[in-house]
């Protein structure tokens, strides 16, 4: 067993996974435009090309970073299970359901089917062996060379061009679909060619935890802006003006969606269609059916948006089956 | 706590921790995205910062030794050099505020009875000796009141530590520690300040005719009402045999100081630990509750830092005339001036300006949300409470109409400078 072997055996799963979600189904799910990259992975996890990283975390079973050579130079990918446990005191935030990978993978697939493939970081699933000997699934994230978190990035040259705010505005209109309220400073990357990049999408379709400003502490709603104003999309390119007219503020900030709600009327059948393909590998029917109620109560909501029904900040419930939380 | 890794993955960089607090402080400087509401224990940060896709920690499954008990826990949260800091405890001690020993308990699932605070506060005591100093500066018989009933259990406090002969004289420096004594209590030290210090020279201090000790106790609930009490120490307001003290937590520890001191000496360090707070526009906060408060002495020696904290409101709560961008006698927040050239105070006050730093775009509608969302009534009723003048509610109307026109730090900044 090589150094490669070694670090991805010991990645441990939940292994209440399998029950929640068919992973054999998600070998059909890599992007054309990254085609290449599980069989270059693979030969790095079967060869040890370059072997592991030394990562720093001893005897971690969480995740691993290994070294692919790629035409283009050395690049790091990250490994880690794709069923991740969620820690019980973090149950009530989250949801137990372990569907990470499947989250992941389904984020991913919702940005090409939206023309937007660009903004997301490449993923995929993969197979490897375990301590057992018996094959394990993992998602493998690679990483983007010379990517920065906005945090790090000059913030002089943020939301400078009409591009970057059309993309910071999709990335809110995305994360608002998906129930994303984990966009922190550290998952949203700046890359060399200065575009925004999305990472770490393991926390999406729980639609447990409203996105909120700190004065909203009850509110179990969201809202298109609270993903924008309330988020590192904002260290970006901030939603409102400061305006004392508050009506003003907030007609100003839906304009400034026009845009990216032409985007999404012209995309939305096939990020729908696309949804309702990753559905179908969510085996538990409780789960299957949260997600389900929410992601399509959304998409209905920027329908609406998009149809100029409405502004950014009316609210969408949190929906538990069907019903509100 | 058994030592652990933190890997920074996109970064490369490895943070080894051999205690808990370290590894708290650390989490609140570097990765506060982590510290979310679930989050009570080292092994819930540790799971949330794996949860993560750019961190990765060393397992818990190499250790082998039993996990520590929920007592064991609470004592060496109850032992930390700042328990109000402390994440595990403070959800529990911002809704029961002042019971450190029931957030300790709380916090690791244990009832707070009787017992067990007897016994919690037997294990604090093993891990700290109190030692009772042989000149005790105030007499068994000494009348203790708290002038307000939510001072209550300080005064009870500094009633216990007088029987136990745990009282004795503080040597701080400054103008205002004259006086100034040491109580140590089974929560730990508190000082007692004397409302008889000299005043600041600064504008507009001498129109408000409450004294130092009340000024320090409506300081800290002013802060409170602001929502910044994490900021500052917990102070009361008491009379000693007639005299009016302020009874201020003091604030020791590893690592914490006076700002003045680590702007000296590790600069780096004291930028590395500010500039997440500019960011989040906490610093802004800060600044616009000081002017609010009307504070004209928040230089180095006032602050704490690792963690900071405001201290000494002594001179705060100045009259009309308070003028920071035109009075020499004034300090801009040394947290805002750390940014600023050091002929930054002999400027006038249009270059001064541009000197202050900007929040993030994310850290200035954080500072305009909360300034939309303070409580104005519940701040009049704290000075009413305190009988402190109108100029506070003044600044405070002022403040806010400013950050309608201008963006929320830079009217912030626009106070201490050119006005607003």
């Amino acid at each position: 067993m090589n150094a490669a072997h070694e670090a991805v055996a010991k990645l441990r799963s939940d292994p209440a996974g399998p029950d929640v979600v068919d992973h054999a189904g998600e070998d059909a799910w890599v992007p054309k435009q990254h085609q290449h990259l599980p069989a270059l992975f693979a030969r790095t996890v079967e060869e040890g090309v370059r072997g592991a990283v030394p990562n720093g975390g001893r005897g971690s079973f969480r995740k691993k970073v290994l070294k692919l050579d790629l035409p283009s130079g050395p690049h790091r990918t990250l490994v880690k299970p794709y069923f991740e446990k969620i820690p019980p005191r973090l149950v009530e935030r989250y949801g137990a359901d372990p569907h990470t990978g499947w989250a992941e993978v389904s984020s991913q697939a919702l940005y090409h089917a939206a023309k937007i493939g660009h903004l997301h970081q490449r993923v995929h699933t993969a197979w490897v062996p375990g301590e057992d000997g018996a094959s394990k699934p993992v998602v493998a994230i690679h990483l983007e060379p010379g990517a920065t978190t906005v945090a790090d990035a000059d913030w002089g040259t943020l939301g400078r061009t009409a591009q970057q705010r059309l993309h910071v505005r999709q990335l809110a209109l995305m994360d608002f679909l998906k129930g994303y309220p984990d966009r922190n400073y550290i998952n949203l990357c700046l890359t060399r060619g200065g575009h925004l990049l999305s990472i770490d999408h393991a926390l999406c379709f729980r639609y447990r935890t409203p996105m909120r400003l700190h004065t909203q502490e009850d509110d179990r709603s969201d809202s298109v802006a609270d993903y924008h104003r309330a988020s590192a999309l904002d260290l970006v390119d901030p939603l409102e003006q400061p305006l004392k007219d508050r009506a003003e503020v907030e007609r100003q900030a839906h304009r400034s969606y026009d845009a990216a709600l032409n985007w999404w009327q012209r995309v939305s059948p096939r990020v729908k269609r696309v949804f309702r393909d990753r559905l179908a590998l969510v085996k538990d029917p409780a789960l299957r059916s949260h997600i389900e109620a929410n992601f399509m109560a959304r998409a209905r909501h920027l329908d609406a948006l998009s149809r100029g029904e409405g502004t950014i900040y009316d609210r969408v419930p949190l929906l538990t089956t069907g019903e509100p939380i | 706590m058994k030592s652990v890794e933190v890997v920074d993955l996109l970064h490369g960089r490895a943070h080894h921790f051999d205690d808990a607090d370290a590894l708290w402080r650390w989490a609140q400087l570097h990765a506060p995205w982590a510290l979310d509401p679930g989050v009570q224990t080292e092994e819930d940060l540790l799971d949330r910062l794996a949860l993560a896709q750019n961190y990765d920690v060393s397992a818990a499954e190499d250790d082998q030794s039993p996990a520590p008990l929920p007592m064991d826990r609470a004592v060496e949260a109850l032992g930390a050099a700042h328990p109000y800091a402390h994440p595990a405890l403070r959800p529990h001690l911002v809704r029961d505020e002042g019971d450190v020993t029931g957030a300790a308990l709380r916090a690791y699932g244990l009832e707070p009875t009787k017992e067990a605070r007897e016994t919690l506060r037997m294990l604090v005591r093993g891990v700290k000796p109190v030692e009772s100093p042989k000149d005790q500066p105030l007499p068994e018989n000494t009348k203790v009141i708290a002038v307000k009933p939510e001072g209550e259990d300080v005064a009870e406090r500094v009633r216990l530590a007088i029987r136990d002969r745990s009282v004795s004289e503080a040597h701080l420096g400054g103008k205002h520690s004259k006086g100034t004594l040491f109580v140590k209590t089974d929560q730990g030290i508190w000082l007692l300040k004397p409302g008889s210090g000299g005043t600041s020279p600064a504008l507009g201090v001498a129109q408000e005719h409450v004294g130092q000790a009340a000024r320090e106790a409506v300081g800290y609930y002013a802060f409170k009402v602001l929502g910044l009490i994490e900021w500052v120490a917990r102070a009361e307001l008491l009379t000693i045999d007639g005299r009016p003290y302020a009874a201020e937590k003091y604030l020791s520890g590893d690592g914490i100081g006076p700002f003045i001191d680590a702007q000296k000496g590790a600069n780096a360090k004291l930028r590395a630990y500010l500039l997440p707070l500019l960011r989040d526009g906490t610093l802004h906060r800060l600044a616009a509750a000081d002017f609010v408060l009307g504070n004209p002495d928040r230089h180095g020696n006032n602050v704490l830092v690792f963690p900071m904290r405001l201290i000494d409101h002594g001179s705060a709560f100045a009259g009309p005339a308070f003028d920071p961008g035109q009075d020499r006698n004034t300090f801009t927040p040394c947290y805002l001036r750390f940014w600023s050239p050091a002929d930054y105070p002999t400027r006038p006050a249009e270059e001064r300006l541009p000197m202050l730093p900007a929040a993030s775009a994310l850290g200035r509608r954080n500072v305009a949300d909360w300034l939309a969302g303070l409580d104005r009534g519940a701040l009049e009723a704290v000075l009413k409470r305190y009988g402190v003048g109108d100029a506070t509610l003044q600044r405070f109307d002022q403040l806010r109409e400013a950050a309608a026109r201008y963006h929320a730090d830079e009217a912030v900044n626009r106070a201490w400078t050119t006005g607003v």
